[in-house]
């Protein structure tokens, strides 16, 4: 008896699923899930999310057709408001963007949306590294004793400006930060003429740029931004270990771990501003089931082996994935700002500002 | 090295590859027609498309597209005073006025020929300049780039028509506009009163378009007279005279080349600088200058040439360095590494035949390009001769699109109307509007430029110390003293001639009164921002502003008294101007951008061109529709389904 039941559950459950694969698969047949990214065309997080829209509609059932529509604005905060007031709920909007962490946890002007409403479907992380150009220091043992280095970046609430002045401050670096370049590749041209002489920047443009400066011996790798576990405990990207961490070059320099203010300032921006930099979300009210559908998708994206392929061709490494319950709690954290974090954070940024 | 040429040649020639150039030169010619899109548009929409080919078709497809937007733009910049991509901001100041002088066609052939040999220019240019590239441009650091901008800013005194003091405001009205938004020296927004869409800055486009094409438009509305202000004869107006005027202006096409290539090679200076800096050379070199502004070819044959020289330079950097110069080149930067090559010194070295192939693929593109728009100059040209009123509902479409283009965003089009109505009151008013946007264009290099070096180098220093800098700094100096003691206004010997010699007091004076007005209301502002980083800019640039606009101001007044100005010459002067039609004109464009918000872009745009057609122009109503529904079909099938652009649509 319990052996008939079993079975019926079984093929009614089958049939249930079978029908609502079917559902789904009738839900996105033939329509258009639109991608929103907050970037102009041909930067790279537009180029980064093209490249992944490319294969996401293979693994949405129904292989709906994908556009990435750019919705740049705002400091990129636009996107995330247009996700929360003009973006549909019906399961074909997806927002896939850079995130504003820095902006949610200081409040910035203009973002009115909470991330920590808008359902998570998948992240992925853009591993950063420092380097330093070796007109002032010849190894980095010298970092500390050199007299006038320059760390150049963006702006002060950039997360490469921040992350970087903050270890700089941790290692207790005297340096100038000299800040408004227009992209990443304006500061590499800088170091370039010998104006700038540290940078943060991300892997992909160490790769693929700077690289080839360290093989002349004109720069070199000073430590990559680590990624943050569930614990907050920091831990080494496999895709940077060719470069140490900053905890490990902390470490190699002082012959202890960091334990200063600003290390532990460093701690708690990291995972919020740093962990997730390229973020999926839909408006708040999208249905379980095309939630569901569209996480499932976004992670057989990652899998896919062609995908990968192309991500290295394009990075020179598989861009680390951050999961849902990852996704989950780092977006809630945004909005979790202990007083003195806040306090210290905006008087650091308003000292440079 | 020889080798290299020849081996990056036949790459350029291999097959796939010549199909896919001939694919993306096809592609770019149209993106290139339609204002707003541009290079960088067109190539990022089309990057997926070259995951599964091969390096050098990817690479030849690309460059196809990216080689020619600066070919095709001169279209809408000459027929329309449009101008297609950033890149054709300064032909549209004698290549419209050639247009309505019945002369588009002449126009068209300088500017096609002058597109073709400046890319080739280019490329030989580039080619020779290999073994000092290096050098050549880490010479050029911050402090440089600022003094660059500055030195194109000099040519404010050139395009100012008779008033430099008004020039010289409506330069500062430039400037000040780059600085609404995040200052990027300190991420403190400024003049952005709440605004969201202010946050990020102007975009350049809504500001060029509303500017320039919007009071086009009024006065073809109005007026209802063609683009052409002469009619149609056959063979006084044909692309042989551009060809000659080509082969005459030589030497201008030769050094508009060189000036494309190398300020092509900087990062950072970008196209929409290069066909000021050439147009400028074009009127300092010129003896006879009396012509520019309404109508010289000089003025069409060195930014085009530049332009498409500038494309040749742009490369360099991004692949020797892996450091792109702009958006275009980024995604060119993307696309070598998606396909697994390395930018680096190894471009210049072992990959050299690579770098010649793609040089190659940009020369060819030029050439092709050049001769394909030839072809189609004939028929393209009769646009200049058709009635206004068929005219305008078409472009006001491509206007409005073009507009919105940039971040996708309701602000685009009302400062898109605002600029309208300014241009429209800066054009009566004989208030110069190209210094207006070469400082809107300039602006932002200058004051992030500034800031740097202030950071880097101190206060004034590196003038002296850097000798680039100290050179650039001699030339300014000598520019604009030779400017103030050489100074002719040669346009008040011609009164009616080019650009801010208008002298429609009813319109002059309320527009310096307003400009006052808005700079005095700004003052405080800037004074209260506590970093000097923040507010230094702006104070400096409202500092200049407000004594030359009050000058300028009180110049009027006393006119308008010496000549006992009086209510008759008040009405005499708004009937001239179309002032209620022209008003009306704007009210349509304002009722359009609240039913875009209301009923989408497809079904408000349409509905502006059908009520147009039958209420303005009182066309018949089966033409009105047909019309309307091809607008409306055009919109979604090319920017919504082909281009992916955000439209508003209400009825999901």
């Amino acid at each position: 008896m319990l052996k008939k039941l079993t079975l019926l559950l079984t093929v009614l459950a089958s049939f249930v699923l079978a029908s609502c694969s079917n559902e789904s698969e009738e839900y996105y047949s033939g329509k258009t899930i639109n991608i929103y990214v907050g970037r102009t065309p041909g930067s790279g997080a537009d180029l980064a999310v093209r490249l992944f829209a490319r294969y996401w509609a293979d693994y949405v059932p129904g292989n709906p057709n994908i556009v990435v529509r750019n919705v740049p604005g705002g400091g990129g905060t636009r996107v995330w408001n247009f996700g929360v007031e003009g973006a549909e709920n019906n399961g074909l909007d997806i927002m896939f963007s850079p995130t504003a962490g820095i902006e949610a946890v200081l409040q910035e002007p203009g973002l009115r949306a909470n991330f920590s409403e808008m359902p998570f479907v998948g992240g992925l992380m853009s591993p950063n590294m420092a380097y330093i150009s070796t007109q002032k220091v010849s190894q980095p043992g010298e970092l500390l004793s050199a007299e006038g280095l320059v760390f150049g970046g963006q702006n002060p609430i950039a997360r490469f400006d921040l992350l970087g002045r903050l270890a700089l401050d941790s290692l207790g670096v005297n340096y100038n930060y000299v800040t408004g370049f227009q992209g990443a590749s304006d500061v590499l041209a800088a170091v370039r003429r010998n104006e700038v002489d540290i940078q943060v920047a991300s892997l992909g443009l160490y790769r693929f740029s700077v690289e080839s400066l360290v093989e002349q011996g004109l720069a070199i790798p000073l430590w990559h931004n680590p990624g943050t576990d569930i614990n907050g405990n920091l831990y080494e990207l496999e895709v940077a270990s060719d470069i140490p961490s900053f905890e490990e070059f902390y470490e190699e320099l002082y012959g202890e771990l960091p334990s200063d203010e600003f290390f532990e300032v460093y701690k708690w921006v990291l995972p919020r501003v740093n962990d997730i930099v390229y973020a999926a979300m839909v408006p708040p009210g999208t249905s379980q089931e095309h939630l569901g559908i569209l996480r499932e998708a976004f992670v057989a994206v990652t899998n896919d082996a062609n995908y990968q392929a192309q991500e290295i061709t394009m990075y020179g490494f598989n861009l680390p994935v951050i999961n849902v319950s990852e996704g989950e709690t780092i977006m809630s954290g945004l909005y979790d700002v202990p007083d003195d974090i806040h306090e210290f954070l905006t008087a650091y940024i308003d000292q440079v500002r | 090295m020889l080798d290299a040429v020849i081996q990056g040649l036949s790459l350029a020639f291999s097959f796939p590859a010549l199909w896919f150039l001939f694919l993306g030169i096809f592609i770019g010619l149209w993106i290139g027609v339609i204002p707003g899109l541009g290079g960088a548009v067109a190539l990022a929409l089309m990057l997926p498309f070259t995951f599964s080919m091969d390096m050098i078709s990817a690479f030849s497809f690309l460059l196809g597209m990216y080689a020619i937007t600066s070919t095709a733009d001169s279209i809408p910049a000459i027929l329309f005073g449009i101008p297609g991509t950033v890149a054709s901001q300064a032909t549209i100041l004698d290549g419209h006025p050639l247009a309505k002088n019945g002369e588009a066609s002449r126009a068209f052939g300088a500017a096609y020929a002058v597109s073709g040999i400046g890319g080739v220019l280019g490329a030989i240019f580039l080619a020779l300049s290999l073994p000092i590239i290096q050098p050549f441009i880490l010479a050029f650091g911050v402090p440089e780039f600022f003094l660059l901008s500055v030195l194109g800013l000099t040519m404010v005194g050139i395009l100012s028509g008779k008033s430099l003091a008004k020039g010289i405001a409506m330069a500062c009205f430039g400037l000040l506009l780059t600085t609404i938004g995040y200052s990027n020296a300190t991420g403190i927004p400024r003049f952005y009163f709440g605004v969201n869409y202010l946050l990020d800055g102007i975009p350049i486009i809504p500001v060029m378009l509303g500017l320039f094409a919007i009071p086009e438009l009024m006065e073809l509305a109005t007026s209802n007279t063609s683009i052409s202000k002469k009619s149609y004869e056959k063979g006084n107006d044909s692309l042989l005279n551009g060809l000659k005027d080509v082969v005459q202006h030589r030497w201008l096409v030769f050094r508009s080349a060189l000036i494309g290539t190398y300020v092509g090679m900087l990062p950072g200076l970008g196209a929409a600088i290069v066909d000021w800096i050439a147009y400028g050379h074009a009127v300092q070199s010129a003896k006879d200058k009396t012509m520019f502004g309404r109508g010289d070819i000089r003025g069409v044959i060195a930014p085009e040439c530049a332009n498409n020289a500038h494309k040749s330079g742009a490369l360099i950097p991004t692949v020797a360095f892996g450091i792109p110069g702009s958006v275009g080149t980024a995604i060119l930067l993307g696309a070598l590494i998606m396909k697994g090559l390395r930018p680096g010194p190894d471009m210049l070295t072992t990959q050299l035949p690579a770098t010649f192939s793609m040089i190659w693929s940009i020369v060819i593109a030029n050439v092709i390009a050049a001769i394909a728009l030839f072809f189609f100059s004939k028929k393209i040209q009769k646009i200049a001769y058709l009635p206004g009123h068929t005219v305008v509902p078409g472009v006001m479409v491509v206007l409005l699109m073009g507009a919105w283009i940039g971040t996708n965003s309701m602000g685009d089009l009302w400062l898109c109307l605002i600029m309208g109505l300014i241009g429209y009151l800066m054009k009566q008013g004989g208030w110069p509007r190209p210094p207006l946007i070469l400082a809107v264009v300039l602006g932002p290099l200058m004051e992030d430029n500034f800031q740097l070096t202030n950071q880097i180098y101190g206060p004034y220093a590196w003038i002296f110390e850097r000798p680039v800098s100290a050179f650039i700094f001699a030339l300014i100096a000598l520019i604009i003293f030779f400017s103030l003691v050489k100074r002719k206004p040669h346009a008040a010997e011609h009164p009616d001639a080019g650009e801010g010699n208008a002298n429609n007091l009813a319109m002059s004076i309320p527009f310096g009164l307003l400009a006052l007005t808005l700079f005095l209301v700004l003052l405080p502002q800037a004074l209260s921002y506590e970093r000097f980083a923040t507010k230094a800019f702006p104070v400096a640039i409202l500092i200049v502003a407000i004594p030359l606009t009050l000058i300028a101001f009180i110049t009027e007044i006393k006119v308008a008294i010496e000549t006992k100005y009086d209510a008759h010459n008040i009405k005499n002067a708004l009937l001239d101007a179309y002032f209620y039609k022209s008003f009306t004109f704007l009210f349509y464009i304002l009722l359009t951008i609240l039913g875009v918000l209301l009923l989408g872009h497809v079904l408000a745009i349409s509905l502006f061109v059908l009520i147009y057609l039958k209420v303005w122009a009182k066309y018949k109503t089966q033409f009105s529709i047909i019309y309307s529904v091809i607008a409306g079909l055009f919109i979604y099938s090319f920017y919504d389904r082909v281009m992916n652009v955000l439209l508003i649509n209400p009825f999901g």
